[in-house]
């Protein structure tokens, strides 16, 4: 029994068109053209519990919207979700209980008390029993490394050690469901690595089912083994990260640098020239036959080095988005 | 499940309390509006010992305790409740297995904690200072009656305030509205002046009106001015507006989370 | 000005319904006055006249700065606990001023012109007739009177570079200085030196009115004028000390 079930969801979003101009602001006190955006079109997935999946897709894709609908926010326009068996936007108490939402960008602490008195709420608010709320309280507070801060006022944290104590808040009642969305977006590197190392951790552990969004790809590459991907409401992949890449990745990249000046019409007979300088030249070539043209470089021209790169995921990524991978 | 109901007044008091400027700032308001009021009537009576029934100790002490129901029995939490729709906090209540009205409630009790206190000390204050111009209720009843109608007051009130903020649901400023419902206050709750100053068009007006229950009720409940059948009178109009308007912004809610886009995530 | 005039359309449903509220928040200003009118001749020694004469003053004056700075200032609190003001502080104009004038209100540019239209029916009810040296100097005490709010305004925004969430400071002000649209002269002594100093709500209608209909002194005036200076002198400098302090809030 899947733990989170998606059948024929869809969102409809109705909005008013607002033109730019000093003209039209005129016209629109008395007339406004009314809009829909179909944010989300009958999409189908399922995700059983213990998993850790990357919803992708860019801005106005409709992740954000699925999310919401998952964790009852908004309504949708028809179809089912359900999860945990329970359908999200009825906000059944007995539901709320055994998720948590963690927004990157909305912070759900109080901000001019210290983390505690959060997390001592929240302890009433699930109803997590004194000696549990101590015990998990400890285990994530050594995790995340974040005791000694806990009698800080939320406002005077860093940025870091407030996503850490967000966390920390989503996690005291012990969810089976995490929602993530952005959760490291403005971070400093460090911060960054700690807070995915974290739900790895975390997710390893507890076998918490985790939904996570985010626009960085080194998220996505170090947590997600399946990815969702959503462009324009519509689920264009749903399955493992490595067989996207291995399906959609059929090049190599060879960045190579010369000891003299070798022309385009030269470097075009190996393979698409992708960048060019000076005496150097960046050339995309098929998967399969990477070595073998990169050792015709370097017996036919005056290689100084080269270096044979894997084609980045965000690549793929912006290549399904942009509609011009095969799918 | 009361744990969680005392903690998060805890909670509350905590947050006001770090924000005693705020307070302070807030307490300043709610006496300035009217502060002047009393000194343009005491002028306008000149020799005058009594206009329309209101002696000068009664007209002064009416804006007293004007004064004393903005800090006990008003509720200000309609800005809040725009930004939390507006900005999107709202998303985070919504998940969380507290109602965001009873978090939202309780916001606004904890704070009214606060401010009756200052509300009773200033009163104090006063009485000491200004004995002839602060007139006391003679018998007990009044006084209850006068707090019973003060919690209506409250009610009527907080719930003016939800509507308001609920219109950013649909509007996104709603500056608008809440003046234009501050303004209704203003004249019709007997604020400016007892509404028995006013002329009887007027007066008509603020009897078909909710604002009267905030203000003008309570007042004349503490001045004995009002025999026990306009008191039965007036509790009972007090409850029909309470339920009514109860009912109109449970709708507002509704209607509201349904059309919610929850902008901000 | 064009950017204004969308911003303010695009809260449609707003714009016209807050035309529509304008007109009846003058009116309950006016029914305040004729209340007060139904029960004396006079207030103070003001007719009643006098008296609307001096709530169209005190009306203008706030639809002025209003429409200056009235969608300014009152982002101050904010704009500093935010950590925003690193943006203005790196342009070349000055911070002050950027900040002040960010938002021109059109609205209030109408409303404005129809309350002068009123201040003029105003007159021709009342049958006045005015020396043109007190015209004069009730427009000078007038455009005093608005340095005065503004500076009043800053100083008291200026604050919350120490102290955190107290946007609700522009609710006080504009409540405290509502109550300059009635004669001083009724205010107990104390209060009524507060008026003309600390809490300046005398300058906005009243010390402008008092000249128009011939009560002020030379002293008067030149005290009116002086303050209105000194304050907004002060206010400044209030301001460029605590920009010194100034630290972002940004993590």
């Amino acid at each position: 029994m899947p733990i989170i079930q998606i059948e024929n969801l869809s969102k409809t979003y109705e909005y008013y068109r607002k033109p730019a101009g000093f003209w039209n602001s005129v016209k629109s006190l008395f007339h406004r053209e009314k809009l829909f955006a179909e944010a989300v079109k009958s999409i189908n997935f399922s995700i059983e519990e213990g998993e850790l999946v990357g919803f992708l897709g860019p801005n106005g894709a409709g992740k954000t919207t699925t999310l919401k609908i998952l964790s009852g926010i908004i309504y949708p326009t028809s179809g089912s979700a359900k999860v945990l068996g329970y359908t999200p936007w009825k906000r059944q108490a007995r539901f709320q209980k055994q998720f948590a939402l963690v927004m990157g960008q909305k912070n759900q602490l109080w901000w001019d008390l210290p983390a505690m008195e959060s997390f001592i709420l929240n302890k009433e608010i699930y109803e997590v029993p004194e000696a549990m709320f101590k015990e998990t309280l400890e285990e994530l507070t050594e995790l995340l490394d974040i005791k000694n801060i806990l009698d800080v006022q939320v406002r005077k944290l860093s940025l870091g050690q407030r996503m850490k104590c967000e966390l920390v808040a989503a996690l005291l009642h012990s969810p089976r469901v995490l929602f993530l969305d952005e959760p490291t977006i403005g971070l400093d590197v460090v911060s960054q690595n700690n807070v995915r190392e974290f739900i790895k951790k975390y997710n390893r552990f507890k076998k918490t089912t985790i939904i996570l969004t985010s626009h960085y790809m080194e998220d996505v590459e170090a947590l997600c083994e399946r990815v969702i991907i959503i462009n324009h409401g519509l689920i264009v992949y749903d399955g493992k990260l490595q067989k996207l890449l291995d399906q959609y990745i059929d090049h190599k990249i060879l960045e190579v640098t010369f000891t003299e000046n070798v022309d385009a019409k030269t470097l075009a007979r190996f393979g698409k020239l992708k960048e060019r300088a000076a005496k150097r030249a960046v050339i995309e070539v098929r998967k399969d036959k990477a070595k073998d043209i990169a050792v015709q470089l370097l017996t036919k021209l005056p290689v100084d080095d080269i270096l044979i790169n894997e084609v980045g995921v965000d690549e793929v990524i912006r290549k399904i988005f942009a509609g011009t991978a095969r799918l | 499940m009361s744990y969680m109901y005392l903690q998060l007044t805890k909670t509350w008091l905590q947050r006001h309390l770090s924000y005693r400027a705020r307070v302070v700032i807030w307490a300043v308001t709610d006496i300035a509006h009217i502060i002047i009021f009393p000194f343009i009537w005491l002028s306008v009576y000149g020799q005058q010992q009594i206009i329309q029934g209101y002696s000068r100790a009664d007209i002064v002490t009416y804006y007293i305790i004007i004064g004393f129901i903005g800090l006990t029995a008003t509720a200000h939490i309609s800005n809040v409740i725009r930004l939390d729709i507006m900005e999107g906090a709202l998303n985070g209540f919504l998940t969380k297995p507290l109602p965001y009205n009873i978090f939202r409630i309780f916001h606004e009790l904890s704070y009214k904690i606060i401010t009756a206190a200052i509300a009773l000390v200033l009163f104090l204050i006063v009485r000491l200072s200004f004995p002839e111009y602060l007139i006391m209720p003679a018998t007990l009843t009044t006084w209850l009656l006068f707090f019973l109608s003060l919690i209506g007051a409250f009610a009527i009130s907080y719930t003016f305030e939800l509507i308001i903020g609920f219109g950013a649901f649909w509007f996104g400023e709603t500056s608008a509205l809440n003046q234009f419902i501050n303004l209704l206050q203003m004249v019709f709750s007997g604020t400016i002046a007892p509404l028995i100053f006013f002329p009887s068009i007027i007066q008509q007006v603020a009897n078909l009106l909710p604002f009267k229950y905030l203000i003008y009720f309570p007042v004349e409940i503490y001045l004995n001015h009002l025999n026990a059948g306009e008191i039965i009178a007036g509790f009972t109009y007090q409850l029909i507006w309470m339920g009514a308007l109860a009912l109109f912004v449970f709708a507002l809610w509704r209607r509201g989370l349904k059309s919610y886009e929850g902008v901000g995530i | 000005m064009a950017n204004s005039f969308s911003y303010e359309a695009q809260y449609r449903g707003d714009t016209w319904i807050k035309m529509f509220f304008n007109i009846i928040w003058l009116a309950s200003m006016f029914l305040t006055v004729e209340v007060v009118f139904r029960h004396t001749s006079a207030l103070a020694g003001w007719d009643k006249g006098e008296i609307y004469l001096m709530t169209l003053f005190w009306i203008l004056a706030d639809e002025l700065a209003m429409m200056i700075f009235g969608a300014n200032l009152p982002q101050l609190p904010d704009t500093i606990t935010d950590g925003k003001l690193d943006i203005y502080l790196t342009k070349p104009m000055s911070a002050l001023f950027a900040i002040s004038t960010k938002i021109f209100l059109v609205r209030s540019l109408y409303r404005f012109i129809m309350e002068i239209i009123i201040l003029a029916a105003v007159i021709w009810k009342f049958d006045f007739a005015f020396n043109l040296l007190y015209v004069f100097f009730s427009i000078l005490l007038g455009l005093a009177g608005i340095f005065v709010l503004y500076s009043f305004t800053l100083m008291l925004n200026t604050l919350a570079f120490w102290l955190h969430r107290i946007d609700n400071v522009n609710v006080a002000i504009s409540v405290l200085t509502s109550l300059g649209k009635y004669p001083v002269e009724v205010l107990p002594r104390t209060m009524r030196i507060l008026a003309f100093t600390a809490i300046p709500i005398a300058f906005t209608a009243y010390i402008p009115v008092a000249a128009l209909t011939g009560r002020s002194s030379w002293h008067g005036i030149l005290y009116a004028l002086v303050f209105a200076g000194l304050f907004f002198w002060g206010a400044v400098k209030f301001w460029n000390f605590a920009l010194k302090r100034y630290s972002s809030a940004s993590s």
